[in-house]
């Protein structure tokens, strides 16, 4: 990064911390610190939703899914839309007439204090280790700016984001993710348009896209029907939603995102735009990955992205095999380019013996590159057995550090700074409120006055974060950042969901046999993770229809008895 | 020879008591989200006078995107 870079990056960051110090000014009591008074509309409500979604780990670690796996990632998505639909005319409402402060709290109101404070429990530990992994991410990208070892670099991270978020509230919070949305949306807009002016003379954006979509890298929509395809458009329609409800109906990260919305109308505006905007979203920032792998097929990309094991590689014993094999790779590259061009002057004459042939020749010449490339990533291993074989999360910002002109690899790097930081605070203000409302005055101080709620909640934020930081130390062994992630939230998201599904729809089912059918539900998808091939979007699936199934059963044997309900739902 | 039944009928009165004390939990917790709520609006949404048409759009727009991807799939398969 030169003099520029840094400019833009310490500018950005700082007018982002501003602009949340200023907005968040004013919270003096527990409902503005961790409700924002319920005050707002329904674009920053929006806008906060998304930006806690997409994290950092979005923006390194999709447009590098794409291009080692193509676009299909997309359909995880489809689910999203019918979730903002249902949550709008469900969980909302019920929400905001109740004024909870967390979504466990209804739990309490609906089932009992059992099944809110388990519920509430199996969100802390997995948001809990979630938010290691968002903290990582930032991390990644300083470790590959300055080369430091990612460990040191994310507990760097991390503290300075822990600082920020304590100082803040949910007031910051929302206002500093809808300002970092904008900054990186118009980011990654000018990072597309730059991968496309890059691309060779005489490759337009339509040359690129039929040489992605030959290379199997525009496979956005697959209709077969496929149990252990992990990307299909069934597993992204029926998982996805799954996934979707859960995480933005059970989820208090994102719950307390249209909490703070001022009426029912505002919180739902929000999550419905978020239900239009998110797909074409995510389609844009993997069809960004896709022209990356493009422009590398005219450009010689690195055997192995991440920079610190190829420096190390290259330092170690192995260094004259590794040399061997990057000379190979280096004539593979050039026979794979020619072939690459010759498929698009195929394609340009429109035959279509001449644009297969053609295409034979590029899978052939792909393969071999990718053979070899194989080979390097094995003497990557054998010199450090623990080194993590994919590289997909250093895809971009290889391509960003090298190729981008100056000022918009810093504006890239501010973007990834600011999509960590406004998940990460989106998350941490969500545990600590957890941590207060459910856990602390539920059970440990129910008489406290505001000022002592305050600072508890403040200390609770500092404390996940740390914890935080070291669930981040190891990181680095999960493979793709969004991968693991979501992975990570399946294992628990269909029990949280089954919870609340009987909440809302099984009125005759009482708590003794939700709490119980939990157990149940989270044992099997345990053992389907841990025994079974099944793909991870299906645990959601396994775990809702087991976890509602048991209570089915257990009920009758339990007794169904029931707190009053204090709403008609 | 009736400790017995005394036991029992102070048992019942025991779990009586603790209901009793549930219920009332119960109700200061429900009069306390009765004053924390703000009357949850009803409006119509902006532009599209019912939700039902405004969710219908939402749905819609998804149904597009998928046709456009399948046909940008092929197009360049």
């Amino acid at each position: 990064m030169r003099t520029l870079d840094w400019v833009v990056l310490g500018l950005t960051l700082l007018s982002i911390v501003l602009y949340g110090v200023y907005k968040g000014r004013g919270s003096r009591n527990i409902r503005g610190y961790l409700l924002a008074d319920k005050q707002m509309r329904w674009y920053t409500v929006a806008l906060s939703i998304m930006a806690t979604q997409a994290s950092a780990i979005t923006f390194t670690s999709t447009p590098g899914q794409a291009y080692a796996d193509g676009m299909r990632f997309v359909q995880f998505y489809f689910g999203l839309p019918v979730a903002m639909v249902i949550l709008s005319v469900t969980a909302v409402p019920i929400f905001h007439k109740l004024g909870v402060y967390t979504a466990y709290e209804y739990l309490e109101h609906r089932f009992d204090l059992k099944t809110r404070t388990l519920t509430s429990i199996i969100f802390l530990i997995q948001r809990g280790l979630a938010v290691g992994i968002t903290i990582y991410a930032p991390s990644l990208v300083l470790s590959v700016m300055l080369g430091w070892d990612i460990r040191v670099a994310s507990t760097l991270i991390g503290g300075i984001i822990i600082i920020y978020t304590t100082s803040g509230g949910v007031k910051a919070v929302n206002w500093t993710d809808f300002q970092q949305l904008l900054i990186v949306m118009f980011g990654m807009a000018l990072a597309f348009i730059m991968t496309i002016a890059l691309l060779p003379k005489g490759v337009g954006f339509t040359d690129a896209l039929h040489v992605a979509g030959g290379m199997g890298r525009l496979n956005v929509i697959d209709f077969s029907f496929d149990l252990h395809n992990e990307y299909n458009f069934w597993s992204g329609l029926v998982g996805g939603t799954f996934v979707a409800l859960a995480y933005f109906g059970t989820d208090q990260s994102q719950v307390q995102r249209y909490l703070t919305g001022k009426s029912v109308t505002q919180s739902r505006l929000g999550l419905l735009f978020n239900g239009v905007a998110k797909v074409p979203m995510q389609f844009f920032i993997l069809l960004l990955g896709a022209m990356v792998f493009v422009f590398y097929q005219f450009e010689r990309p690195p055997l192995f992205f991440n920079p610190v094991e190829t420096q190390r590689v290259q330092q170690s014993r192995y260094a004259n095999d590794y040399q061997a094999i990057e000379r190979r790779y280096d004539d593979a590259f050039k026979s794979k380019s020619e072939a690459v061009r010759h498929y698009i002057d195929a394609t340009q004459s429109g035959d279509e013996k001449t644009i297969g042939d053609a295409r034979a020749a590029v899978e052939a010449a792909s393969k071999n590159a990718e053979t070899i490339r194989a080979e390097g990533i094995a003497i990557i291993k054998q010199n450090d057995p623990a080194v993590e074989a994919s590289d997909t999360n250093y895809i971009f910002l290889s391509f960003v550090m090298r190729y981008l002109p100056i000022g918009l690899v810093g504006l890239v790097f501010a973007c990834i700074f600011a999509a960590s930081m406004s998940s990460t605070s989106g998350e941490l203000s969500a545990l600590a409120t957890c941590t207060i409302v459910d856990v602390y005055k539920r059970h440990i101080r129910k008489e406290g006055n505001e000022k002592h709620y305050l600072l508890v909640s403040r200390l609770a934020m500092a404390l996940w974060g740390v914890y935080a930081i070291f669930f981040a130390q190891y990181a680095s062994n999960l493979g793709s950042l969004v991968v693991a992630v979501n992975i990570l939230g399946s294992l628990f998201y269909g029990t949280m969901l089954a919870i609340f599904l009987i909440a809302f729809y099984l009125k005759w089912i009482g708590g003794t046999a939700a709490f119980w059918a939990a157990f149940v539900g989270e044992a099997v998808v345990l053992s389907c993770f841990v025994f079974t091939s099944i793909p991870w979007l299906w645990y959601n699936v396994v775990g809702c229809l087991v976890v509602i199934g048991t209570a089915l059963l257990l009920n009758p044997l339990v007794g169904a008895k029931r707190a009053p309900h204090p709403t008609s739902i | 020879m009736s400790p017995r039944p005394k036991t029992r009928s102070s048992e019942r009165e025991i779990q009586s008591s603790d209901l009793e004390t549930h219920n009332s939990e119960l109700q200061t917790q429900n009069s306390e989200l009765a004053t924390r709520n703000s009357q949850p609006e009803l409006e119509s949404p902006p532009v599209f006078r019912q939700w039902a048409v405004l969710y219908g759009v939402v749905l819609a727009e998804l149904a597009i995107l998928i046709a456009l991807f399948y046909a940008f799939t092929k197009a360049f398969e």
